[in-house]
This record gives C-alpha cells, sequence and structure tokens, in this order.
C-alpha cells in the first residue's frame, strides 16, 4: 500500500479477495453459459445481429459507465465543482449523436462486421492500416485506465494491493469476452447497468440523507467557494473537453460500432437515444458523492480515491459491497 | 567533576526527552505549490512506519485564521475548491505528543482571467455546435 492510500479500509483483504473470486467466477460462468448461443463468426461477435431495445440500450449504458466513471465524475467534483460533475456527464452527448449515426451504420453496411470495415471501404487500405495502429493503441490504453481505475478502487476498499485487482479485473473481462462473445458481453452489460443504476442511486441517496444540506452549502461556500462558482474558470474552460474525448471515442471505436451491427435496424437509433439518456445523470449523481467529501469531513488524500472513499466511509461496510461489486462491473 | 556529571545527566535527559519527542513533518513537495485550476495535493512524511502517527492538518484560507482540516494517520491530503490568493498550509504530529508545527507551505491559486477563460469555453461550443450540427444534418441528408 503506497503512502497516498488511507490507512484504514472498510473491507479486510480476505473479503475482498473473495469477493473478487466470487464475482470472477459469477461471471466468467454468465459468458460461458450465455456464449453457448453463439453457434457460427455472427451469433459470436454481432450476437446474431438481432439484440432488442432493452438489451441494447442496457449494454450501450452500460459500455460507458466504467470504473472511470465512478473514480472520475466524483474527482471532477472534488476538483471544479458543480460544473465538473456537469462537464463530465457531457460524454452522454457522444452516445446522443451516436444514434442517428448508428442508424446509418446499419442502412450503409447491414452485413458490416467492425467499424475498421467501414474505414477500410470508404478509405482504402492504406488509411484502413492507419485507423487500426491509431485503434489499437487507442484500446489498449482505455483498458489498462480502466483496469487500473478498478484496480485503486479495490486497493481503497479492500486494501488488495492495486496489481492483483487489475490483474483479476482484467482476465475476467477477457476469460468471458473469450468464452461467450458478444452475447456473454450484452448479457453482463445488462445486468451490470441494472446493479450501476441501483447502486449509485442507493450510495447517491444514502449520503444525500445523512446530510444536513444547509450546512453543506455553508461549508462550501466559506470553506470551499470555487467548488459553487457559476464562472469557476478551469470547469468552465474543461466542459467541452469530455464532450470532446466522447465524441472522439465513441465515434470511432468498435465498441459502440459492433453493437450498432449487434443491434436489429430499427433498435439502433433508439437504443443509443436511451442509453444517453440513461446515463446523463449518473455522473451527476456520482458527482455529488465527491462534493460531499468536504462538508462530511472526509480527508481524500488522492483525489482518484474520492468516490469510493466517501461511498464506504457513509454507507460503511455495506456502501464499500456495493461500490466493490459496481466497479468490478 | 560534580558540575560535569550534572551537564553530563542534563544531556542524558535531553537527549532521551529529544528521541521520545514525536517527529515534525517534512513536506514532500517544495514549500510553494502553485495551483491555477484551484486544488492541489499536499504530502508530508515523518521517519516513523506509516499507520503509527496521528497527524493534524491546519490550513488558512486568504489570512484567515488556521482552522484543522484533518485528524488522522493520512500522510496526504487533497485541497480543493480555493479562493484566488494564497491558501497556508501547517501539519504536526498529534502522537505520541504534539511535535512542533512544519513549515508552512503556500498554496497560490492564480485562476485564468475572465476574458481567457470564455474565449477557450466559446471556443469549445462552436466545435460542439460544428460537429453536432455536421452529424445532424449528415445523416438526414442522406437517410
Amino acid at each position: 500500500m503506497n503512502e497516498l492510500t488511507p490507512t484504514s479500509t472498510l473491507l479486510n483483504p480476505t473479503s475482498g479477495a473473495w469477493m473478487l473470486v466470487i464475482l470472477g467466477i459469477l461471471w466468467v460462468a454468465l459468458g460461458i453459459y450465455w456464449g453457448r448461443k453463439a453457434k457460427n463468426l455472427e451469433g459470436f461477435m454481432l450476437a446474431g445481429r438481432n439484440v432488442g431495445l432493452a438489451l441494447g440500450a442496457a449494454t450501450a449504458m452500460a459500455t460507458w459507465v466504467t470504473s472511470n466513471t465512478i473514480m472520475l465524475a466524483p474527482k471532477f467534483a472534488l476538483q471544479m465543482g458543480i460544473w465538473g460533475m456537469l462537464a463530465y456527464s457531457t460524454a452522454s452527448i457522444g452516445l446522443l449523436l451516436f444514434a442517428p449515426m448508428a442508424e446509418r451504420i446499419k442502412s450503409l453496411m447491414p452485413r458490416g462486421y467492425t467499424s475498421g470495415d467501414f474505414i477500410r471501404l470508404r478509405y482504402g487500405r492504406l488509411a484502413w492500416a492507419i485507423f487500426l495502429l491509431i485503434s489499437m493503441i487507442y484500446s489498449m490504453a482505455w483498458l489498462v485506465s480502466m483496469a487500473m481505475a478498478g484496480g485503486i478502487v479495490v486497493q481503497a476498499l479492500s486494501g488488495i494491493p492495486y496489481l492483483y485487482g487489475m490483474s483479476v479485473i482484467l482476465l475476467v473481462c477477457v476469460l468471458y469476452t473469450l468464452f461467450g462473445g458478444l452475447y456473454a458481453v450484452i448479457g453482463t452489460d445488462f445486468i451490470q447497468s441494472i446493479i450501476i443504476l441501483i447502486g449509485v442511486l442507493v450510495v447517491g441517496a444514502l449520503v444525500l440523507f445523512s446530510l444536513d444540506l444547509d450546512a453543506v452549502h455553508t461549508h462550501l461556500t466559506t470553506e470551499q467557494p470555487m467548488l459553487l462558482e457559476v464562472l469557476m474558470p478551469v470547469a468552465l474552460i474543461s466542459l467541452f473537453n469530455n464532450m470532446f474525448f466522447g465524441f472522439g471515442e465513441i465515434f470511432h471505436n468498435n465498441v459502440w460500432w459492433s453493437r450498432a451491427h449487434a443491434m436489429r435496424p430499427d433498435v439502433a437509433r433508439k437504443a443509443y437515444l436511451r442509453a444517453a439518456l440513461f446515463w446523463l445523470p449518473i455522473p451527476v449523481a456520482a458527482g455529488f458523492i465527491g462534493l460531499m467529501a468536504g462538508p462530511l469531513g472526509i480527508n481524500i488524500p488522492d483525489a482518484d480515491m474520492v468516490g469510493p472513499l466517501v461511498a464506504s466511509t457513509v454507507v460503511g461496510a455495506a456502501g464499500t459491497v456495493v461500490v466493490f461489486i459496481v466497479v468490478f462491473c | 567533576m560534580k558540575v560535569s556529571f550534572a551537564l553530563a545527566t542534563a544531556s542524558l535527559l535531553l537527549a532521551t526527552t529529544t528521541s521520545m519527542a514525536s517527529a515534525v513533518p517534512d513536506w514532500e513537495h517544495p514549500d510553494q505549490i502553485d495551483a491555477p485550476e484551484g486544488h492541489a495535493q499536499v504530502i508530508w512524511s515523518t521517519p516513523t512506519p506509516i499507520g503509527e502517527d496521528t497527524f493534524e492538518l491546519q490550513i488558512s484560507l486568504a489570512d484567515r485564521p488556521f482552522r484543522s482540516v484533518y485528524r488522522g494517520s493520512d500522510r496526504a491530503s487533497v485541497l480543493s475548491g480555493l479562493p484566488r490568493g494564497e491558501t497556508v498550509v501547517r501539519v504536526r504530529t498529534l502522537t505520541p505528543e504534539k511535535s512542533d508545527w512544519s513549515t508552512e507551505a503556500i498554496v497560490s491559486t492564480s485562476y485564468p482571467s475572465r476574458s481567457a477563460t470564455l474565449g477557450w469555453m466559446t471556443l469549445g461550443l462552436a466545435l460542439f455546435l460544428a460537429t453536432a450540427g455536421y452529424v445532424i444534418t449528415a445523416t438526414r441528408r442522406r437517410r
């Protein structure tokens, strides 16, 4: 454990390790179970191109709620206040704009498989090679950063060294995807989205009800005044950063294109629209938790850990378990 | 002989007392920290193993009196929402007894000007509108 990690955790390492093992086995088992539906390449890669509205919206939403969301939205709120959490939620606009694009992708390439297919057919093999290189570098960095975020949260909650936590998370993701293909990914996404929504809602509500909002307002205006400042310079400048990151990620990444290919033609647009609307309040709810760190008198040794620390401190061991499961999802 | 014995005893007592006194924490960063974004992380250390000592961290915002913001065994803290100007930070060890305060670290917050802020924000807004407009019109035109 490094010097910046809080010196006590609510979940002991043994309990944390058991939760990692149980959740890992459950996820891989679900992956194997759902993967049995895949009888050919199209089934494995695109879930038979027959994904409906509920599963489609859930998978798009769950894909966009990552460990990074649980970590970064509260961090944005801690560092940039009200505008910070709103800035993070602008990433949903990428999903919103992808909705008409998904419909267009379905009509242009009804038998397409990946985003690379489109680049190759539209711009040629050289552009395709460059696209693949950029996409692979980006995806590796994205995957590792998410696993690291998960590992750090696991460490903050249970004291398990983050290298172990991130390795288990990576291994489980690889295994259930490998065994189950997109069927497994969409199935687990559906469960994950429900757990994430309930988890954020429960923790947010518990934090809200444990506070006197007048006292919170007084604390923030006197001790952390810039967090409530309407013209907070850094927050305003960064307002569009996350949105543009979202555009870049969603418009190019095969994660989103493959889901569009997997959805039924009449569903793609609606599913992405609903996913955007469902996702929009999540960073606000998660960010609210981060904003309460100061008023609750919780020391934050590292801004990355503000969400899990506040949740586990306010809600206790039960909150720690909820955050643990949400992060694992 | 008596004088030297007394001196030796006094030195021994002083040395013992000094060795039992709590160590004054040291900052792990320069005493002057720039925080143009309004937040900063302060980190301190003592020679004792992690988790053994308890610390008290105090800050003074904009020339106001010091107030405690943390008591516990962590060795770092994030300060955020800082107003423009200087925030003074100090830390001490509380166990086994209160140490002296550390040197004061000064966190200087100087936000970008309002014109720069609005300029960047306007640029972001223009890029967003251009992107959204292009995506919406292009997908409608070709439907």
